[in-house]
C-alpha cells in the first residue's frame, strides 16, 4: 500500500485530533504510536494539533497566588524528608525492638517516648534543613546566573538588540543580549512607564513572522534588571506589549511599548 | 510556535536534577493555564487553590512518568491537575450530598466566565464558533468522555465526534490566519 496515501487517509480520518484530546483507547494509542514512529509528517501533524490545543487552553489563565507557589514547593520538599525519615525510624525501631526483647518492655517503652519526641525534634531540624537545602540550591542558581551573565557580555558574538521606544510611549527603552552560541537571552528594561493596576508588560520574540509568548513581567529588579529569559531560535525582533495581568495569547498591536529588530 | 516543544526540552534537562526545580519550572510554564482551567472546574477560589496543590504534588509524584513521545507536556499536567480538581470537587459535593452532573458545571461556568473575560482572552479563541468553543471546553478543558457530551448537548455520539474534529481544524486555521496577519504588522 502506497505510505503517502496512508498518511493523508490518517490526517484525514481526525484520529490524530481523537488522540491529542486523549480519546483512543490503549489498543488504538498502540497503533498510533507505531504511525508517529515511522512518520515525521504524521509528528508534524500531531504537535500542530497539540499546540493549538494549548493556545486554546491558555485562554484561561489566571495568575497562580505567590503562597499557593510556595506552598507547593514546601509541601514536596517535606514530603522528600518524610519519605527518608520514615524509612530510618522504620529500621531503628525493629532494632530496638530485637535488642531489648520482651523482659524490658519498660524501657522499651521509655525508648518509645523518647523516639516519639526526638522525631519532632527531627522532624523540624528537617524542615529547617530542607529550607536551607532549597536556599542554597537558590544560591547556586544564583552564582551559575551571574556567571552566564557575564559570558553573554563578553562574548562578541551576542547581540545586543535595542527596543525603542513607540509612539505609544518614545521614551521607553530597553535591551535585549541574544547569544545564539551558548543560546542564552537577556532582558534588560530601561525605561518604561509604571502599568496601570491590571496591567503586566509581556515581552514577545518574532520567529518566522510569528509572535511568541516570552512571559510577562513586572517592573521590579528582579524580574528587569538583565534577566535571563527564554531563548528562541532564529529570533528576527523582540517587543514589549501592556497587557491584561497574566498576559495573552497574542499581542495587542496598539499596545507596543518598545519593539527592536535583530540586525 | 516551537515554544511547547522548547519547554518540553527544557524540563527533560531540569528533571534529571532536583525534583523541587522541575517543579518550579513546570509552575511558571503551565501554573497559570493550570490555575485558571481549576478555577473554571471547582468553581471557587479556595478550593481550587487546594487542587493545584494537590495536583502539581501527584504530578511531581509522577514526574518519571511522563514519556515526551506520546502526549504533550501539558495536556499529560492538565490530565493530572483536572482529574484532582474533578476528585476534589466529587468530595465537596458529596459532603454536600449532591451528585456530580454535567448540569454542575453550568452554573460554575457561568460565574466563572465572568472572572475569565476579566483577565483578557485570546480574542481570535473568542471568535470561534461558540458551538466549536463549548466542544473544545468540554472534552479537552473540562474532560468529559464523547459520551457525556453527547449526553450533555443532546445530540448523537457521531456528530459530536465530527464536530470535534471540525473544531480542532478550525481553530488551527484560524490561528494560522492570524499568524500572517500579524507578520504584515511586525514587518
Amino acid at each position: 500500500m502506497n505510505q503517502k496515501i496512508n498518511i493523508q487517509e490518517i490526517k484525514d480520518s481526525g484520529i490524530l485530533e481523537q488522540y491529542a484530546l486523549g480519546l483512543t483507547d490503549a489498543k488504538q494509542n498502540e497503533e498510533i504510536n507505531k504511525w508517529l514512529a515511522d512518520s515525521d509528517e504524521l509528528q508534524l501533524e500531531l504537535k500542530e494539533i497539540q499546540n493549538s490545543l494549548e493556545i486554546f487552553a491558555t485562554q484561561y489563565a489566571v495568575p497562580v497566588p505567590g503562597r499557593v507557589k510556595t506552598n507547593i514547593i514546601q509541601r514536596i520538599g517535606q514530603e522528600l524528608k518524610m519519605v527518608e525519615l520514615k524509612s530510618k525510624y522504620r529500621r531503628y525501631m525493629y532494632q530496638g525492638i530485637a535488642a531489648i526483647g520482651i523482659p524490658f518492655i519498660i524501657v522499651g517503652s521509655y525508648l518509645w517516648m523518647n523516639y516519639q519526641s526526638s522525631r519532632s525534634e527531627l522532624s523540624i531540624l528537617n524542615q529547617k534543613l530542607n529550607e536551607q537545602t532549597l536556599l542554597h540550591i537558590q544560591d547556586s542558581l544564583n552564582l551559575t546566573d551571574c556567571n552566564s551573565r557575564l559570558e553573554v557580555l563578553r562574548n562578541k558574538d551576542a547581540k545586543k538588540i535595542l527596543l525603542k521606544g513607540t509612539p505609544v510611549s518614545p521614551q521607553a527603552f530597553a535591551s535585549i543580549y541574544y547569544d545564539t552560541l551558548s543560546h542564552k537571552t537577556y532582558l534588560d528594561v530601561l525605561d518604561l512607564p509604571k502599568p496601570p493596576s491590571q496591567k503586566q508588560y509581556q515581552l514577545w520574540a518574532i520567529v518566522a513572522g510569528k509572535p511568541v509568548d516570552l512571559g510577562v513581567f513586572d517592573l521590579n529588579e528582579k524580574q528587569t534588571a538583565f534577566k535571563e529569559i527564554e531563548f528562541v531560535k532564529e529570533a528576527q525582533a523582540f517587543a514589549i506589549t501592556l497587557e491584561p495581568m497574566g498576559g495573552v495569547v497574542s499581542p495587542t498591536m496598539d499596545q507596543m511599548y518598545v519593539m527592536g529588530g535583530v540586525n | 510556535m516551537t515554544t511547547s516543544e522548547q519547554i518540553r526540552n527544557q524540563f527533560l534537562e531540569l528533571r534529571k536534577g532536583p525534583s523541587e526545580l522541575a517543579i518550579k519550572f513546570l509552575m511558571d510554564q503551565y501554573g497559570d493555564t493550570l490555575f485558571g482551567i481549576v478555577l473554571k472546574i471547582v468553581g471557587e477560589q479556595q478550593l481550587a487553590e487546594e487542587a493545584l496543590q494537590e495536583g502539581f504534588v501527584k504530578v511531581w509524584k509522577n514526574l518519571s512518568e511522563y514519556q515526551f513521545e506520546k502526549a504533550s507536556l501539558f495536556t499529560w499536567m492538565l490530565t493530572i491537575v483536572r482529574n484532582t480538581a474533578i476528585d476534589l470537587l466529587r468530595q465537596e459535593n458529596r459532603h454536600k450530598n449532591q451528585n456530580l452532573s454535567p448540569g454542575v458545571y453550568d452554573s460554575i461556568n457561568h460565574s466563572v466566565e465572568s472572572q475569565i473575560s476579566d483577565i483578557g482572552l485570546m480574542n481570535k479563541v473568542n471568535k470561534l464558533d461558540p458551538k466549536y468553543r463549548e466542544l473544545i471546553d468540554l472534552i479537552y478543558i473540562q474532560g468529559f468522555t464523547q459520551q457525556e457530551t453527547a449526553d450533555h448537548l443532546q445530540m448523537p455520539i457521531g456528530t459530536v465526534k465530527t464536530r470535534i474534529n471540525a473544531a480542532i481544524k478550525m481553530l488551527r486555521s484560524m490561528l494560522a490566519t492570524f499568524f500572517i496577519l500579524l507578520m504584515n504588522v511586525f514587518k
